[in-house]
């Protein structure tokens, strides 16, 4: 990491400046986001500097800089090349760096591309919130041509490039160009997209509520099936709860299959997410068994871990053999999940023994076996030696002990206390990789 | 392996990284949109300048005058920083004040009975608002927040792009709710703000603090707990006038809140001013105690190269610590070392001599940990001239600290950098294999964490070679719970026979 990076720290005052800034210059799109809204702000301040830079470029008539084609971006590439010899700090650089991009973006996205790639990305500008300062150079560029400026983002080996600068893409095009941001969305990046749906579902508007039903509308009508229910349920996750199941559950059971039902299903899983678990079930029981999988699914992503029937939302999932979808991302709606622990990991051994529901069960108990290691041990050790939850407890045990109680020989005695080798190695693995994450400096293999 | 045949290698696989990433830029290149020819930029794949062609003088002047524009830009001098107030502004002692077209419409406006359909009612045509707009919103909201701050905050809660929409506006007219309500009336806005309360606690302590209002503090203390007094306080020191410091620490006393001193001076020579602060013998000793305990302060002695040497270190933190911010500072205050170094206008040993010139008695007593520290920086710029710092080092020593720093740093760096870094190592000997092994399963989680499918696209386009084997080995490792198949797919390709024993065993 660069030392320009281990300033961010130091520059709290800085964070709250971005912050400060961000919605001093961005009221359309503030958001309670400090991350958000300092990125929006280094960009509303990168388009002002090349807005500058191109009316100067107007004013100053025809240069020797202004030529089209090879010309233009070989001057751009040999300035670029040229400002390396400069003695600049490392403000006046990336300040120096941003303007070049930005103009030459503009008319060789693919140069300026290029040259981005070409230089450091950790640069952390504490001024731009920790965000990458040379990436904002692109956002007149993306906001003037923002078909095209995708066309290039997603085009074959740019990978990195849209990794790195997806994000600027869609809050480039954002609020303005809902449209476009549909057009492309089964394009994005997973996180692109769901930071795309969020500026469009949540940035700043007070009648937002009164216009998402037309919003919601168009996402129906875009897509696969299958990208339709992933993006209504990342949408329905934000926006606030629905209400009224019956009726919502009622119009959705007699529509034909369409994007439309799918949206009214996510607006009735939505409703579910405070349900009681009674309630909960009483849902359930009305919808047809050929429905049952894709309720399972909206119901899985819309409850979360202040949902009372969260483990009742696991139960129809598993009942439904939702494999899948309970493999990704449904354990960590157990964190903070708050409720009796003991309770908790007595229900976690009703868990089917299958890989996708391994996370499901480690997450389940890993709370009590924290809370207090020795106890958990002895209630790990009563459990038949040799079955799945007594093995995978203990790779939890290990997890535990060093993630969080930072006790090395703890994980290892919850290591040697595995009788399955292939289950032992998962633990070796586990705690191997845990050394690697966390930066230990001897690496125990 | 001996040194000539790793130099070939060295060279060979060089050759190859630039021919991978030539590969890349043609890539890119055909992609054309605006017209861009996409000829080659050797400097632009981070490659020395030196090699580009020959240019016309009609070249030499056209990239001049590019360079000169943006080295000089209009405004501000060069210095994107220039034209905002740094953080601590304690030397600014006018209150900060709500703007006078809101400060008037406030005075205008005719309040309706739902002002929250009023508000709908301003967006309800689409499009951005107005100027006016924006004021008439502003204003509705300050007579909601003065009639019924929970209603306000009620309404704001249920549906989270009105909070983005008028957080602004409490920005903007926090100041005159506290100028015309009192500290008395605006402090339990911030117990009802909900998740906004460290936005409407920052807003309020900035007026709070800039008018150096004692009174409204103590009476922040009394009144608010937990999570709402930490957000109203940790924000007061750093707004507070420098003219009345003395009463900032008396409050920081009283208060019992040592952070709220700390505050006032994070930049500069906050060390120093700490140090001082914790030698005033008139300061309660559990109150100095603390304040010498305390994280931040202990960050900010580290920080400051006025703070005695042995301060920094002991009570400020740690050699690192120190390190860190003596190394980051001197390697972008003056001169941006690490970019001149990437760009071959430096050498290592260059940069090195300037950091010890700026940080004279750490290079003196902690010279080892200086060439430690500057080696680890600049080897994610240029790793084969960053390992010319290590040459003193017995060659296993030298491994062992490239493949240390491979695996512990690189963050957030290009993957083509820390593939030259271990070409630098050799890996003949178990330990260097290990090494470079751990290194990649490390890196594969950062590199596809932070680029995703450009980091796969990179590793499968590498070329043959143990480098190849465990980036592919690794990248699996990495995909595995959220991408299965993928996994497979890249395991395939593992044609290394002890990878592919791991792989059978589940490593």
């Amino acid at each position: 990491m660069k030392p320009a990076a281990k300033r961010i720290a130091t520059h709290a005052g800085a964070v709250l400046l971005g912050i400060a800034l961000a919605t001093a210059v961005l009221p359309a799109v503030s958001s309670s986001n400090s991350d958000d809204d300092a990125a929006r702000a280094a960009a509303r301040l990168a388009a002002e500097e090349a807005a500058r830079n191109a009316k100067l470029s107007n004013s100053s008539g025809k240069s020797s800089s202004g030529g089209t084609g090879e010309s233009r971006s070989a001057a751009f590439r040999a300035a670029w090349a040229d400002l390396a010899k400069e003695p600049l700090n490392f403000k006046q650089r990336i300040a120096a760096q941003k303007r070049m991009l930005g103009e030459w973006a503009l008319f060789d996205l693919d140069g300026a591309l290029t040259a981005y790639l070409g230089e450091a990305w950790d640069e952390r500008d504490p001024m731009y919130n920790g965000q990458d300062p040379l990436g904002v150079a692109f956002y007149q560029a993306f906001t003037q041509h923002p078909l095209e400026s995708w066309k290039t983002l997603s085009g074959p080996r740019m990978g990195m490039a849209r990794q790195l600068l997806a994000h600027m893409w869609a809050r480039s095009v954002g609020d303005r160009d809902r449209e476009m941001i549909i057009s492309v969305l089964g394009e994005l990046p997973d996180e692109v997209r769901q930071n795309a749906l969020a500026i469009m579902f949540l940035s700043g508007d007070v009648g937002a509520a009164e216009k998402r039903p037309a919003l919601l509308a168009k996402l129906t009508t875009t897509g696969t099936p299958q990208q339709q229910e992933q993006w209504l349920q990342e949408v329905y996750r934000a926006i606030p709860q629905t209400a009224d199941p019956a009726s919502l559950s009622a119009k959705w059971t007699g529509m034909p299959a369409s994007g439309e039902r799918t949206r009214e299903m996510a607006a009735w899983a939505s409703s579910q997410r405070r349900a009681d678990p009674a309630a909960l079930t009483a849902e359930w029981d009305k919808i047809p068994a050929a429905d049952r999988g894709q309720a399972a699914r909206m119901l899985l992503s819309q409850v979360d871990n202040e949902s009372p029937a969260l483990l009742d939302a696991i139960e129809k999932g598993i009942e439904a053999g939702e494999w899948s979808t309970l493999s990704q991302g449904v354990c960590d709606k157990l964190r903070g999940f708050e409720t009796d622990r003991q309770a908790l990991a007595e229900w976690a051994l009703t868990l089917p023994e299958r890989e996708e529901t391994r996370f499901i069960f480690n997450l389940a108990i890993s709370e009590k076996l924290i809370a207090d290691p020795a106890a958990g041990r002895a209630w790990l050790e009563a459990l038949p030696v040799g079955s799945w939850h007594r093995e995978h407890g203990f790779i939890e045990l290990m997890l535990g002990s060093v993630w969080v109680n930072d006790d090395p020989a703890a994980a290892q005695r919850a290591i040697d206390s595995i009788t399955d080798p292939v289950a032992k190695q998962t633990a070796v693995t586990d705690f191997y990789n845990w050394q690697l994450i966390t930066g230990q400096k001897k690496i125990k293999r | 392996m001996n040194p000539r045949s790793r130099i070939v290698r060295t060279a060979l696989s060089h050759g190859l990284a630039l021919a991978a990433g030539w590969a890349v830029y043609q890539g890119a290149a055909s992609q054309g949109v605006f017209g861009g020819t996409g000829a080659s930029s050797a400097a632009g794949m981070g490659a020395a300048p030196a090699k580009s062609a020959p240019r016309s003088p009609a070249d030499e002047k056209a990239a001049a005058e590019i360079l000169a524009k943006a080295l000089k830009p209009a405004g501000n001098g060069g210095d994107p920083f220039a034209d905002y107030e740094p953080y601590n502004d304690g030397a600014r002692t006018e209150p900060p004040q709500t703007i006078k077209e809101y400060r008037d419409r406030i005075d205008s406006i005719t309040v309706p009975e739902d002002i929250g359909a009023a508000l709908v009612a301003l967006t309800a045509e689409g499009g951005g608002l107005t100027q006016e707009g924006y004021a008439d919103r502003a204003a509705l909201t300050y007579h909601w927040l003065a009639k019924d701050p929970q209603g306000f905050f009620d309404w704001l809660k249920a549906d989270r792009p009105r909070a983005n929409a008028v957080g602004i506006d409490i920005q903007q007219i926090a100041p005159e709710l506290y100028r015309r309500l009192g500290a008395e009336a605006v402090l339990p806005m911030i117990g009802m703000a909900g998740e906004m309360k460290y936005a409407v606690a920052s807003m309020l302590a900035t007026s709070v603090a800039k008018s150096g209002d004692k009174a409204a503090v103590l009476k922040a203390r009394a009144t608010l707990s937990g999570e709402n007094w930490e957000y109203f306080s940790r924000n007061i020191g750093g707004q507070w006038p420098n003219d009345k410091l003395a009463d900032l620490v008396k409050l920081a006393v009283e208060c019992d809140e040592p952070l709220m001193a700390i505050g006032h001076r994070l930049h500069g020579d906050q060390g120093s001013y700490i140090a001082g602060l914790i030698a005033d013998e008139s300061l309660p000793e559990d109150f100095r105690q603390r304040l010498s305990e305390n994280e931040f302060a202990r960050q900010g002695l580290a920080r400051d190269p006025k703070v005695p040497l042995e301060l920094r270190v002991q009570d400020g933190g740690n050699l690192e610590g120190v390190l860190q911010s003596d190394v980051s500072r001197i390697m972008t205050e003056e001169r941006d070392w690490a970019f001149a170094f990437r760009h071959g206008q430096a050498t290592a040993q260059e940069v090195l001599d300037a950091v010890r010139a700026g940080t004279p008695e750490i290079a003196e007593k902690e010279p080892e940990a200086l060439r430690t520290w500057v080696f680890r920086e600049l080897a994610e710029e240029n790793p084969a001239e960053a390992m010319k710092l290590l040459k003193d080092l017995p060659e296993a020593q030298r491994s062992e600290m490239a493949l240390t720093y491979s695996r512990l740093h690189f963050n957030d760096v290009a993957p083509a950098k820390f593939l030259e870094m271990m070409q630098q190592v050799p890996a003949d000997t178990a330990e260097q294999w290990e090494g470079r092994l751990d290194a990649w399963n490390a890196r594969g989680y950062t590199n596809h964490e932070r680029l995703k499918e450009g980091y796969v696209e990179w590793v499968q386009d590498l070329p043959p070679g143990i480098d190849r084997e465990m980036g592919l080995y690794s990248l699996a490792r990495a995909v595995q719970a959220a991408n299965p198949e993928l996994a497979v797919k890249l395991r395939n390709q593992v044609t290394d026979p002890a990878l592919q024993k791991r792989i059978t065993q589940r490593r």
